[in-house]
């Protein structure tokens, strides 16, 4: 979907992406990363707002420097910021915005009510948006990303400035929508509970470099289904002991970290450690969140 | 409709979209429309054809060289022009189109559509130049015509002053595009449509003011050319063939600066100000 190769942009003495290559994959991919990650800036250069300093980008198997503009029809744009022309309706705005990519005026009419009916925006869609609540604002931002029907959306921080209900409305919206619609997605956040709930791939960049590329499903699954076990001496013996059960073992500071089976596993554990002789000190399931991960790829 | 058929259709949709020449021509027009139902410009656009007609009824009658009735209604209010309509009209538009998306910042989803900052730049200058040809071009246009049917309605009239309706055209568009981009530089640079539309008055009086009061203390000529209004008359009168004349402080006199160096320094005027609204707009993306 996206294909950023050597990619450096600095502004001034400022680099805010450092040789980044990345490979985004089709479907819903996490873009994560702290604030100052760079990936503001490459959500730009993906859109070719911005030229890169050095280094090339794709999208949509299009070269964005040679595509020029006409490749952001293809591209839907959801920014984080406010952006919203308090003078006009919800519906005025979304149809200015779909004939600015290019439909025409009755097809841009036609398409609104459809996007705005299936964000559930009723008869609010009327009313000028200076009186939209935070939510209903998000949803407008929305609707004009996927209003001329891209092939690809990037959503920048969408449930920025949401509560828990608006939030979890709208990740359910962010999913419905662009399965229904076939459209791939790049939701940039720092809130790994978004990534979570609507991306099939996450991709964390720190420092304007890329850390990890990984599916969502088998990262999670990989995180989860730790025994923390705590043994004193032989402690190699415990650990040969749990080989010959076939659970696998890692270290991890003073403790053992062993892999979680179901709950047949404890009952292993404590025949190991008989059988070694190793006074068992501890032992007690724990789960790595992918924030755990999050926070060791980005230090 | 049935849901599942609602679903159906947002599923397979697939949008006919233009192309950016499209784009910018809609952007445009829909503004020019929407500007339209603003009183404010109705009224200074009535005002200038009121102007028009009064112009039209005293001075055309007595009026021998048929040039020059175009360059009196481009001149001042005293002399029977509508010059302070078309600065009105472009402080009250060009002042609030492109501050106006600066403020609430839809500025930055306009630049994330398939368009350059020059497409949008484009756009919003061609929807002055609409209201500039709806205010200044049409009423020009009425006076040739009444020029053409007092000559009979012949067609030879037409053919011996095909330069002079030519230069109505030209000029009329001179003036707009550059009205509309001082107006739109002072719109980009200030961010706020009351700050760009006195910034456009003073950009346009003040000048004019300082270089006349040079002009009294110095008598060089030359100093004329450091105020877009005069270079802009200069200019006109170079157009229409007629010798080059200036006005300080209600007195016209005639100069002698050649037609390279007014031209020359109204197309720096030009590129310095659309610099001026790109750069700005370029910033603005970094910044965000």
């Amino acid at each position: 979907m996206i294909e950023a190769r050597r990619l450096v942009k600095q502004f001034g003495a400022v680099t805010a992406l450092a040789g980044l290559s990345v490979e985004v994959p089709e479907g819903r991919v996490g873009l994560l990363g702290p604030n100052g990650a760079g990936k503001s800036t490459f959500i730009k250069l993906a859109l070719g707002i911005f030229s890169p300093t050095s280094g090339s980008v794709e999208v949509l198997g299009e070269s964005v420097t040679t595509a020029g503009p006409t490749l952001r029809q293809r591209i839907g744009y959801m920014p984080e910021h406010d952006c919203l022309p308090d003078r006009l309706t919800g519906v005025e705005f979304v149809v200015e915005m779909a004939q600015v990519s290019g439909m025409a005026r009755q097809a841009a009419i036609q398409r609104t009510h459809e996007v705005l009916n299936h964000l559930r925006m009723g008869e609010e869609k009327y009313r000028p948006i200076s009186e939209y609540s935070g939510g209903m604002r998000q949803k407008v931002k929305l609707a004009q990303g996927l209003v001329h029907g891209p092939e690809l959306v990037i959503l920048d921080e969408p449930t920025s400035g949401l509560d828990p209900q608006a939030r979890r409305d709208m990740l359910r919206t962010i999913r419905t929508l662009t399965e229904l619609g076939h459209s791939n997605v790049l939701l940039s956040t720092h809130i790994l509970h978004d990534v979570e709930k609507v991306c099939d791939h996450v991709i964390i960049v720190s420092q304007g470099r890329l850390q990890m590329v990984e599916q969502v499903e088998s990262l999670l699954a990989s995180l989860e289904n730790w025994v923390e076990v705590r043994v004193g001496e032989p402690r190699d013996a415990f650990c040969k002991a749990l080989e010959q059960r076939k659970l696998e073992w890692e270290e991890h500071g003073p403790a053992l970290r062993v892999s979680f089976r179901g709950d047949e596993t404890f009952g292993a554990i404590i025949a190991a450690a008989e059988e070694s002789g190793a006074p068992l000190l501890r032992m007690e399931r724990a789960t790595r969140a992918l924030e755990d991960l999050y926070l060791e790829v980005v230090k | 409709m049935s849901e599942a058929r609602v679903m159906d259709r947002y599923r397979r949709y697939t949008a006919a979209l233009g192309d950016r020449r499209t784009i910018v021509w809609g952007m445009g027009w829909r503004e020019f429309m929407r500007l339209l139902r603003s009183k404010w410009v109705l009224l200074v656009i009535g005002l200038a054809w009121l102007q028009t007609l009064l112009l039209a009824l005293t001075v055309l009658p007595f009026q021998t060289e048929p040039q020059l009735i175009h360059l009196l209604l481009y001149g001042d209010l005293e002399t029977g022009g509508i010059r302070l309509q078309l600065v009105l009209l472009a402080a009250i538009t060009g002042g609030q189109l492109i501050s106006r998306d600066l403020s609430d910042q839809s500025i930055h989803l306009y630049l994330a559509r398939p368009l350059t900052r020059v497409d949008y730049l484009l756009a919003r200058l061609l929807t002055l130049l609409l209201l500039f040809l709806l205010a200044a071009l049409l009423p020009n246009l009425y006076l040739a015509l009444v020029q053409w049917t007092d000559a009979g309605y012949a067609l030879a009239w037409l053919g011996d002053h095909r330069w002079m309706l030519l230069a109505t055209v030209g000029y009329g568009l001179l003036v707009a595009v550059t009205f509309s981009l001082l107006a739109l530089a002072c719109s980009a640079l200030t961010g706020r449509s009351g700050f760009a539309a006195a910034g456009f008055f003073l950009t346009v009086y003040f000048p004019s003011f300082m270089v006349e009061t040079g002009y009294a203390l110095v008598q060089d000529e030359r100093i004329l050319l450091f105020s877009v209004l005069h270079l802009l008359d200069m200019v006109g009168h170079e157009m229409f063939d007629a010798p080059q004349w200036a006005t300080v402080y209600g007195y016209s006199f005639e100069v002698e600066l050649g037609w390279r160096t007014p031209f020359l320094l109204l197309a720096a005027v030009w590129a310095a100000t659309a610099s001026a609204v790109t750069l700005r707009l370029q910033r603005l993306e970094v910044t965000r």
